[in-house]
């Protein structure tokens, strides 16, 4: 086996919060219309320029971080960080 | 939604505990230490949420036994009433316990998490403080501020923890981040593959040179190893020669030798040990013999007084009493004369004091000695009583003095009248504050406020009206326009998606049409079509032929038909031949045909999606054109043409923000006309009050300036009252001394009369006169006290005149019984002389008995010592005898000869064995005879050039080659080690998948965190300018009623980066930045912006209850009061629970404005 690659979605989605008018459902909306925009998708893959100029061809092949579908593709885990951090911060500390 | 009933039916430490929280209005849950406030907030969590799986509510009833019951309302009246069990499904029970599905809670819940509702609806302390703390650490910044109190959570360290993780993992000019140096890695390990693939050439060159070299290295180091050898023996022959010929030599003169006896080493030393001794002893001998002789003869002249010793202790003690003797007879008439002189003196003083009494008869006048304290004491007493009567005069002679002075002084001044009338009125005037200046800020204000509504009324477009109508102008709310919004982003979306699939359609369609259109282009497509319609034509033919050929029939008829193509049989060929072809080249096209079969289903296809798109494209456009109505007519009402919704609702924020400031500016303007009619009245009051009090009333429209006046005139009254008070109370106090100091003189006079009495009483029992003084008295006992003196002192001396006498007698008899016993020519010299001279007679003959036992001592050695020297002679002798025996010679003389010729052997058999140990060491592992006869077939003089030639051989040579082969079979070695890449290779292309697999994984966590920080980051900016404007009003409002108006108001301003930041604004226009309030206040600030927050959330939900944990624990008296009434005024529009531990907040709560339920556990 040469590689494993760990592709999850949540059991429950956010999503219900999207109906409300609130800081968190204003967030996870901007993330889900994101999705279909592609001047936003462009803005995300032109953060990901320098690191893209330093990775080796043979790795853009497989994976281009800035191309927009392996961006599409982010969107949903980075909703999940974004939700789990900021309704947890307060916990630990 | 609202918690109306909580019942703790079995959770934590309670036992079906109820909590009503129907009534509106704040309400207070309140547990000392212990109670089970904690328990019960989880409570209420856990009835909403379920019970946490690893609970430790569960130490007073079992897991399955937990039970929590609610009671649940929605805004619109929707209720529930259930309970909560502990467990994995099934956890939501009816009264009955029936099993609820969980969904039911959703209308009231509205899909707030729990995590959310822990953040968004609750805070608690430390919460709070971590809320302040935020607020300081982000300086203020605006967005980040209003977000997180919006959240309830610490978006800053969110934010921070996102941007660190990306930096750990990758920078763009970083070297030591993870992706940074896996990349490094990974590029290392390709250049390593490179390296590898040489061509196999070279490799067969390089193992050819190694060949070589190996082979000519082992030829070399051979021919070395040889020529080496040979030098090592003719240098070992070199080296031995000489030896030889030295063996050979001491061989000789060992062998002359043979018959020396061999002495020990130690014998030479033995000898002339023995013979020292020999010498020594006779010395000593000859030497005591003579010294014994002269101590005889000493001995013989000493003789010694044996009685005069026997009575030593006698005559030590006699010379021990001599000098006593000596000194009493030499004192004795000084202390007769002495004793005189003392009884004379003892007369005199008695003859003065009391001449009727005789010397001896004093004794009886000895009591008198006791009284001298009395006398003492009663002497200190009168001059204390004659000081004490004099400063009790003089006192009251001067606290009358001082009393008349103050009476004097009092009376001078006059009375005045009361001023509290005026100080009432001036404390009322005071207590408004610095009105003036207040009204002239709120001029100020006014006047400002004014201009900007003035100039935003003039900016605002779309709408031409006054600004007295801006209050109430009803205008669509933000939900209507956020979901038209919505609405025609939805549709506008959907339309350009169905133009954009209906384009692509289109130029698809396009494409299939020219696909078509090339390959019926290229020539004529058959179809299937085609065959089968050339196959019929073939049946038919093949039928009529059939019938008339088989059956006989006649198909003329049938046949006309194909008359032009000639007879039935010739048709039927060319039937079969036309279908034969068809058949043929479908086959031969059958690509063609399938192309063109694909194209045309795929053209039928898509024209059909075209006409459904276009159908869509249409609804759609409907729907907007109603969209479009219903916009115009929404905004009908307020005459106003609407624009896009995106661009009314910036607009409405506009006129919102104008409306607001047109609110505060009627609110300005009414609190300045009630402060200028406030400032009147107390003008008023002011001025009849100085009327009243003698003075004039004032002009001035100030009130300060009124205010100074009568304060000045308070201060001069209440100056002089007071001044004559304090003379009053001086005065009293001065008449009570004066009395208090009558008192007393008379008293000290008194005393004095008593002690007159006693001192009479006293003189009388002393036989003096009662006019004695004190002083006289004290001279009596003093002269009595020295006469009794001087008579004791008389007596002592004729004690010690006796004592004398008795020890002079009893020397002069000791010394008369001892002298005519030892030394009777001492008999005519007095007894002190007779004993001096004793003593030195003792002393000279214990001296010569001491030298008499000396004496004999030393000729006790001197025996002694030639006894043993004799002995030591005998056993020196018999060592002597032994050695001549040993060394085989006849006497002692012989000896030395014999040991000079044993060290000669010796000397002779050593250099022996050492050339021997050299030659054997030269010879390298040879025997000596080996060594021999090698050297016998050596020419001597030959023997130096061999080795240099050799010598030059080997190092100039054999030597340089040997390790330039070496190195070159090294190189080789190296060169295709480093070409053995085959298997290497391999090796390295598996560690770069590793690295390039490893590297794809950082780099999409790095695409995670990077971006979400990204995306947090403009979501809060968005979130700030979309909310700013009333989130900051309404937080503002709150600020100012927490902090009692230390802060009027809350703004935002620009930093020095051009941020926008969070500024307090004081009542006299001081502006504080958030880096210099206290951390009290930050908490104040963080608490008002989540109380916006919540208030913006019920704007657009079901309001959720906001349950507060004894958040106000560091509140200070008043602002603690202050937050208790902001929360009672929210709790109307929302329920507030707020759990404590502090009795303290529920007696504030007594004097909220609102209504206040109190609930303890």
């Amino acid at each position: 086996m040469e590689k494993v690659v760990i592709d999850t979605k949540p059991v429950a989605s956010v999503d219900e919060a999207l109906k409300r008018d609130d800081a968190l459902s204003g967030l996870l909306r901007a993330i889900r219309d994101m999705e279909w925009d592609d001047s936003a998708l462009e803005g995300l893959a032109k953060e990901m320029s320098p690191l893209r100029q330093k990775l080796p061809p043979e790795l853009l092949r497989d994976y281009d971080p800035a191309k927009p579908e392996r961006l599409k593709e982010a969107l949903e885990d980075i909703k999940e960080i974004l939700v789990n951090r900021l309704l947890t911060t307060g916990e630990g500390e | 939604m609202r918690v109306n009933k909580l019942n703790l039916a079995a959770f934590g430490p309670f036992t079906d505990r109820m909590m009503e929280f129907s009534e509106k209005g704040l309400h207070i849950v309140y547990g000392r230490n212990e109670a089970g406030k904690s328990s019960a907030l989880r409570g209420l969590k856990a009835l909403l949420y379920g019970i946490d799986e690893r609970t430790l509510d569960n130490f007073l009833h079992a897991n399955e036994k937990l039970r929590i019951q609610g009671h649940l309302q929605t805004a619109d009246t929707q209720e529930c009433l259930f309970v909560r069990r502990k467990g994995r499904k099934n956890t939501l029970l009816g009264p009955d316990g029936e099993v609820l599905d969980e969904q039911m809670l959703t209308p009231f819940l509205q899909s707030v998490t729990a995590e959310l509702f822990e953040t968004l609806f609750g805070i608690d302390h430390q919460a709070l403080v971590r809320g302040g703390q935020e607020i300081l650490e982000q300086k203020g910044d605006v967005g980040q501020a209003l977000f997180s109190a919006a959240l309830g959570s610490d978006t800053l360290v969110v934010r921070t923890r996102l941007d660190d993780e990306a930096d750990r993992l990758f920078r763009p000019r970083g070297s030591t981040q993870t992706i940074n140096s896996a990349v490094k890695s990974y590029k290392e390990i390709k250049k390593k593959i490179r390296e590898c693939s040489l061509s196999s050439g070279k490799w067969v060159e390089h193992h050819r040179k190694l060949t070589r070299a190996t082979r000519e290295l082992e030829e070399t180091k051979s021919k070395l190893e040889k020529k080496r050898l040979e030098k090592n023996r003719l240098q070992r022959i070199q080296r031995v020669l000489p030896k030889l010929a030295r063996f050979r030599e001491l061989a000789q003169e060992l062998e002359s030798l043979h018959d020396v006896v061999i002495l020990p080493e130690d014998f030479a030393n033995r000898r002339q040990k023995a013979v020292r001794a020999l010498e020594t002893d006779q010395t000593i001998v000859d030497q005591s013999t003579s010294r014994l002789k002269g101590l005889q003869k000493r001995f013989e002249e000493l003789s010694v007084n044996q009685a005069l010793l026997e009575q030593a202790e006698n005559i030590e003690d006699i010379h021990a009493r001599l000098s006593g003797y000596q000194t009493a007879l030499q004192d004795r008439p000084d202390l007769e004369a002495q004793s005189g002189q003392l009884l004379a003196d003892a007369k005199s003083i008695l003859k003065e004091i009391r001449p009727d009494i005789e010397l001896k008869d004093i004794e009886k006048l000895r009591p008198v000695l006791t009284k001298q304290q009395i006398v003492s004491g009663q002497s200190s007493e009168k001059t204390a009583l004659n000081e004490r009567v004099g400063n009790a005069e003089s006192n009251l002679r001067k606290a009358k003095r001082l009393l008349e002075g103050d009476r004097k002084e009092r009376d001078e001044i006059p009375e005045s009248a009361p001023t509290d009338a005026l100080h009432r009125a001036i404390v009322a005037a005071r207590k408004r504050g610095e009105l003036d200046a207040l009204i002239q800020n709120r001029q100020s204000q006014l006047s400002s406020l004014r201009t900007e509504c003035d100039d935003s009324l003039a900016r605002l477009t779309l709408w031409d009206g006054e600004l007295e109508e801006v209050v109430g102008l009803a205008l669509p709310n933000k939900e209507n326009i956020d979901r038209f919004r919505q609405d025609y982003e939805n549709i506008l979306s959907s339309i350009s998606g169905l133009e954009k699939k209906k384009e692509e359609l289109t130029d698809s369609l396009q494409n299939t049409s020219q696909g078509i259109n090339e390959i019926k282009g290229v020539g004529e497509v058959l179809t299937e079509a085609d065959l089968t319609n050339a196959r019929t034509e073939r049946d038919k033919v093949w039928q009529l032929l059939r019938l008339q050929w088989l059956g006989g029939e006649d198909v003329s008829a049938r046949a006309n038909d194909y008359q032009g193509e000639g007879a039935l049989p010739d048709v039927f060929e060319k039937r079969l031949t036309i279908s034969d072809e068809v058949s043929d080249r479908l086959r031969r096209e059958a690509d063609r045909v399938q192309n063109l079969a694909s194209l045309q289903a795929n053209h039928e296809r898509e024209q059909g999606k075209l006409k459904r798109i276009s159908g869509q494209i249409g609804t759609a456009k409907e729907k907007k054109a109603q969209l479009d109505a219903d916009w115009q007519t929404l905004w009908a009402p307020c005459q106003i043409d609407p624009h896009t919704p995106g661009e009314m609702r910036a607009w409405l924020d506009d006129f919102e923000e104008l409306r607001g400031r047109v609110e505060q500016l009627n609110q300005l303007r009414n609190d300045t006309g009630e402060l200028e009619q406030n400032r009147g009245e107390h003008i008023r009051q002011l001025n009849e009050q100085l009327t009243g009090l003698g003075g004039t009333a004032s002009t001035s429209v100030e009130l300060e300036t009124l205010l100074l006046e009568c304060e000045a005139l308070k201060e001069q009254l209440d100056e002089s009252k007071r001044k004559r008070d304090s003379l009053s109370s001086e005065v009293k106090k001065k008449e009570v001394a004066v009395g208090s100091l009558s008192e007393e003189h008379q008293l000290a006079i008194g005393e004095l009369g008593t002690w007159k009495d006693e001192w009479r009483q006293l003189m009388q029992s002393l036989d003096l006169k009662s006019e004695t003084s004190p002083s006289e008295a004290g001279v009596f006992i003093e002269k009595l006290r020295t006469l009794f003196s001087k008579q004791d002192d008389a007596k002592g001396l004729q004690d010690r005149i006796h004592d004398i006498d008795k020890e002079v007698a009893a020397f002069r008899e000791q010394v008369g019984l001892i002298v005519p016993e030892v030394a009777p020519e001492l008999g005519d010299l007095p007894e002190d002389q007779a004993g001096m001279r004793l003593n030195s007679l003792l002393i000279e003959n214990r001296q010569e008995q001491t030298r008499r036992q000396n004496i004999e001592e030393d000729i006790e050695e001197a025996k002694a010592e030639i006894e043993n020297s004799n002995v030591s002679i005998q056993t020196v002798k018999k060592k002597l005898d032994a050695l001549c025996r040993k060394a085989k010679c006849d006497n002692q003389d012989q000896l030395v000869t014999a040991e000079t010729r044993s060290a000669e052997r010796l000397r002779i058999q050593e250099a022996f064995a050492s050339i021997k140990r050299d030659i054997l060491e030269a010879g390298e592992g040879s025997t000596i005879a080996e060594l021999e006869a090698q050297a016998k077939d050596s020419d001597p003089d030959s023997l130096p050039g061999q080795i240099e030639e050799l010598t030059n051989e080997i190092d100039d040579e054999l030597d340089p080659l040997r390790i330039e082969l070496a190195r070159t079979m090294g190189s080789e070695q190296t060169e295709l080690e480093r070409m053995d890449g085959s298997d290497q290779a391999a090796r390295f292309a598996d560690d770069a998948q590793s690295v390039l697999a490893n590297i794809r994984s950082d780099v999409e966590r790095y695409v995670q965190v990077k971006l979400a920080g990204k995306i947090l980051r403009d979501q809060i900016e968005r979130y700030r300018q979309e909310n700013q404007g009333p989130l900051v009003r309404r937080a503002s409002e709150y600020f100012a009623a927490l902090t009692l108006d230390s802060f009027e108001s809350l703004i935002t301003d620009f930093n020095e980066k051009d941020e926008p930041v969070l500024i307090g604004c004081r009542l006299g226009g001081e502006r504080v930045n958030v880096e210099g309030m206290s951390s009290g206040t930050r908490d104040q600030l963080y608490l008002a912006l989540r109380l916006a927050s919540l208030e913006k959330f019920m704007e657009s939900a079901e309001p959720m209850p906001f349950i507060v944990d004894d958040i106000l624990v560091d509140f200070d008296d008043d602002r603690s009061k202050a937050a208790l009434n902001v929360l009672a005024k929210l709790a109307k529009k929302t329920q507030i629970i707020l759990f404590t531990h502090h009795s303290r907040l529920v007696e504030q709560a007594k004097g909220v404005d609102g209504l206040v339920q109190v609930q303890e556990l």
